[in-house]
């Protein structure tokens, strides 16, 4: 071999880099194509197909019925207003805490800042059951509130308003704004803030004319991010917002599964996913200009001096840990005092009984163990289809650029689109999968393989392109290059894309309430359903199975966020 | 027109700056001269108001300004990575300072335009800050600080970005701005070279506190410290052995100087070569500059500098020769 040609070296790369005879390994590389091909995009188009042709013809009365009738005009209406009034007080608040961060040290700073991550893994039901748990009627507030005012009902109710809605909204994207801001922001001269004092601007104008211009591009990407979370909502809407308030998300599950009108799911769907497209194309925009180089980046956080500056710093790590902190705990508390006034088992026992006249068909604590094995079932194939998909990335040959972008779109499909797709693409042959219970992984495996390959691309990318020759030269086999050079190197990444598959599986909501079967429920099914009934048992058992899920959640945080070195993985 | 009174600042309890007095005349342009992290740089920041002093007092016409805060004291700053708005272009930034002053809007165009013409930027008017050269963004820079009209111009090195070519030509040409806009300016440098360019008075820190106030050339004849005389490159440095009724005694011989220094500069621009002369020694160093030979002799006191004029005999590397000083300055340590 001729080393001093870089195409001899390129070609021998390729074929040893891989680690198996290039023919089987283009084959295996194949799998994660045909994977997405047959479980997302056919789907995917089997709701854009049936949207168009619901009966074999082209028939565009569900499109028409969503045109002319008000009721679906007001559900647009709501989604697009909810959103952009969760994105406005999200940024609201976060624009301030990011300041904080930026500006002041101060004990346990990067603690919460790190903490402030731990919504990202709450399942959506969890969340609702904690927020329930707080602010609900049956919740630790009205509780306190009605034994010390000695009234006989709950004097809050938030329950069932647009308030709770955006309450949780923003504990779920806060943090998603306050970290892209912050980080935005550290990275600026603060020389830009000085000249400008300098020249004689202070107080709001300094706002106005340096600090929200310069910040532009990261409040921009916040907001579009943001809007476009809170523009898909689903579980939160489906079970805080009642019957009166639905987002298209919450339409097409009522349309699908309570009315059965199919065409207008599947129109709604439509419109749904054509309104997204546009969003994330907004978004890559933005985050291109989001890259822009700054001169000198230079730490100017110090202590708070003055009064009025602790008493800032004070107000939001108040806010910040309220949000944070007290609805878990609420869930945490109400689950053990919900059935009397000192702590008990009682709901947390009741878990593996099976009354006669329950809505389900297994003990609650069934579900757990249902979860459990999907969860493990979606980290094999996660683990397996991402490390291939990496590879095939990691390759960065031209005609293979777009997967990149293909195998992120999964991460904003929305899940509630996905299990309509299956509900009516693998219903019959030649994929009818709708009975079984495989159908299940094989969405959540969908949902969390973006997760799992931006875990691991930067890890692969950082290995030195000449390990592979250097072991080779050493009497490497292709496999044990694999098994003694990159799989060790990948070790910490493969650990957290796993971690992330687990936990993704354990908390989907939208596609299981779909496809899974009556007896096999998921935990957040079953939550969502105990939630649903009247009855102090089946709530307190909601709350209970909500803290058992939490639990997981939390140690699943713990163990990504210990695994994750600074500055790995791309999100 | 400024003065500085005992002045001090503490980052985390180290002492930054220590006692520091200094008084600017009006018209003047003064430099700060040190190694980087000697404190130049946050005594500007303290001047300008952007550091709160732990100690003492700035002044200006007699008026302390402990409670005026940054954005009324009415001082242009030019930063060293010129800070420019990357959101606004050359105009607007230049404006901003007028905007600030709420200068009617119609007399702004009229001093702008000034503005760029005296550094040199007329038609840069709506040009793009990311689409400027590093000597572009520094005029902008100056021309944003001045066009206020700021009763003093402070300068954090504001050539220290940019290559030495450049630096030499633009020094002398920031000088003359200065010099034609009327400021009194403070000027902060780690490169004597720039600062002997163009400062009326030079101020050298070290470790927070001043070591020497002085005119350039007050400074490089008359230099008192070590740390000066070695900072503006005068290195032949002895120590004093003993003080004899005949001066001090060191390894090169003994000199007559006023008061008891521990230390002694035999000043490079007065070492001749000279067959009778007290020093003997060995040549080790002989390297052409074009107008005259960078020179280094060993001798039994240590290695000494100098230069040699091209006009004269130089001698070659390896050749033993004699030399004699004839300015000798006692330095303290």
């Amino acid at each position: 071999m001729d080393r001093s040609r870089p195409g001899a070296l390129n070609a021998w790369r390729r074929w040893a880099g891989n680690g198996v005879p290039a023919r089987a390994g283009q084959a295996v590389l194949l799998l994660p194509v045909i994977f997405l091909a047959l479980f997302f995009l056919y789907p995917l188009l089997a709701i854009l197909d049936y949207s168009l042709r619901p009966a074999g013809v082209v028939d565009l009365s569900g499109f028409a019925r969503i045109i002319t009738s008000a009721y679906y005009r007001d559900t647009v209406v709501f989604t697009i207003g909810q959103a952009a009034l969760s994105t406005l007080f999200t940024l609201a608040l976060a624009l301030p805490g990011a300041y904080v961060f930026v500006r002041y040290d101060f004990p346990g700073r990067d603690t919460l800042l790190a903490l402030s991550a731990v919504p990202f893994v709450l399942p959506t039901v969890v969340v609702a059951a904690a927020f329930s748990a707080l602010i609900g009627e049956r919740g630790l507030v009205n509780s306190l509130l009605m034994s010390v005012l000695h009234l006989a009902d709950a004097p809050l109710r938030l329950e069932r308003t647009l308030a709770i809605i955006l309450i949780v909204h923003v504990f779920y994207n806060y943090a998603v704004a306050l970290r892209l801001i912050t980080a935005y922001w550290a990275n600026q001269s603060p020389r830009m803030e000085e000249a400008a004092r300098l020249l004689g601007c202070a107080g709001w104008r300094l706002w106005w004319e340096i600090r929200l211009p310069l910040l532009r591009p990261a409040l921009l990407a916040a907001a579009v991010l943001v809007f476009i979370f809170t523009f898909t909502s689903f579980g939160v809407v489906l079970i805080l917002g009642g019957v009166r308030f639905a987002t298209l998300e919450v339409q097409i599950y009522y349309q699908a599964l309570n009315l059965f009108d199919l065409p207008v799911a599947a129109a709604l769907a439509l419109v749904q996913m054509a309104l997204m497209f546009g969003l994330l194309l907004v978004y890559t925009r933005l985050q291109r200009q989001m890259s822009v180089d700054w001169q000198s980046v230079q730490r100017v956080a110090r202590a708070p001096r003055r009064r009025t500056e602790k008493l800032f710093l004070a107000g939001n790590l108040l806010l910040m840990a309220g949000l944070l902190f007290a609805p878990p705990l609420a869930l945490l508390l109400r689950s053990l005092t919900f059935a009397s006034d000192r702590p008990t088992l009682a709901y947390y026992l009741l878990l593996t009984q099976n009354p006669r006249d329950s809505i389900l068909f297994v003990p609650p604590l069934y579900a757990i163990g249902n979860s459990l094995v999907f969860a493990l079932v979606t980290l094999l194939l996660a683990l397996v289809l991402g490390v291939l998909t990496a590879i095939l990335i990691e390759r960065r040959q031209r005609w293979l650029r777009w997967l990149d972008a293909l195998f992120m779109l999964p991460l904003v499909t929305s899940a509630v689109t996905l299990g309509f797709g299956y509900l009516i693409a693998l219903d019959e042959p030649p994929l009818a999968l709708r009975a079984s219970p495989v159908i299940i992984p094989i969405a959540h495996t969908l949902v969390a393989l973006p997760f799992v390959v931006r875990s691991l691309l930067p890890a692969l990318r950082a290995i030195p392109p000449t390990l592979a020759p250097a072991a080779v030269t050493l009497g490497a086999a292709p496999w044990q290059v694999w098994r003694f050079i990159r799989l060790p190197l990948l070790s910490r990444s493969l650990v957290v894309g796993a971690t992330f598959a687990f936990t993704v599986s354990m908390g989907e909501f939208g596609a299981s309430l779909f496809i899974a079967r009556p007896d096999t429920p998921t935990l957040p099914v079953v939550i969502f359903r105990l939630l649903g009934q009247p009855g102090a048992d089946n709530y307190g058992q909601a709350l209970a199975l909500s803290v058992l899920l939490m639990l997981v959640c939390s140690l699943s945080f713990i163990i990504i966020e210990r695994s994750r070195s600074a500055g790995v993985g791309e999100f | 027109m400024l003065s500085l009174h005992q002045v001090e600042h503490h980052y985390n309890g180290v002492p930054v700056l220590q006692a520091i007095d200094l008084a600017l005349a009006a018209g003047e342009i003064m430099c700060l001269l040190g190694p980087s992290g000697c404190g130049k740089t946050t005594l500007l920041r303290v001047i300008a108001g952007l550091e709160e002093g732990s100690g003492g007092d700035v002044r200006l016409e007699g008026q302390s300004l402990a409670a005026v805060p940054a954005h009324q004291r009415g001082f242009g700053l030019m930063f060293q990575d010129y800070a420019l708005f990357p959101h606004l272009t050359v105009a607007q930034n230049v404006a901003f300072g007028l905007r600030m002053q709420r200068l009617p809007a119609a007399q702004q165009p009229e001093r702008i335009q000034a503005v760029l013409r005296l550094v040199g930027l007329a038609g840069f008017d709506g040009r793009d800050i990311s689409t400027l050269s590093g000597g572009e963004k520094q005029r902008v820079a100056l021309a944003r600080s001045l066009a206020p009209q700021p009763r003093l111009l402070m300068l954090d090195e504001p050539l220290g970005a940019l290559d030495a070519l450049l630096r030499e030509r633009l020094v002398v040409e920031l000088r003359d701005i200065i010099r034609a806009a009327g400021l009194t300016a403070l000027y902060v440098t780690h490169d004597r070279q720039e600062a002997f360019a163009i400062a009326d008075r030079i101020a050298i820190m070290n470790d927070g506190r001043m070591e020497q106030l002085d005119t350039p050339e007050g400074l490089y004849m008359q230099p008192r410290t070590a740390f000066v005389a070695r900072f503006l490159g005068l290195n032949n440095v002895l120590p004093v052995q003993a003080l004899t009724p005949q001066g001090a005694r060191t390894a090169a011989g003994t000199f007559a100087v006023a008061g008891a220094p521990p230390l002694v500069l035999l000043h490079p621009d007065a070492i001749t070569l000279d067959e009778d002369g007290p020093l003997p020694g060995t040549v080790t160093e002989r390297t052409f500059q074009g107008d005259h030979y960078r020179m280094q002799v060993q001798t039994d006191a240590g290695a000494l500098r100098f230069r040699l004029s091209r006009a004269g005999v130089v001698p070659l590397v390896g050749q033993s020769v004699r030399l004699r000083c004839d300015r000798v300055i006692g330095l303290s340590g």
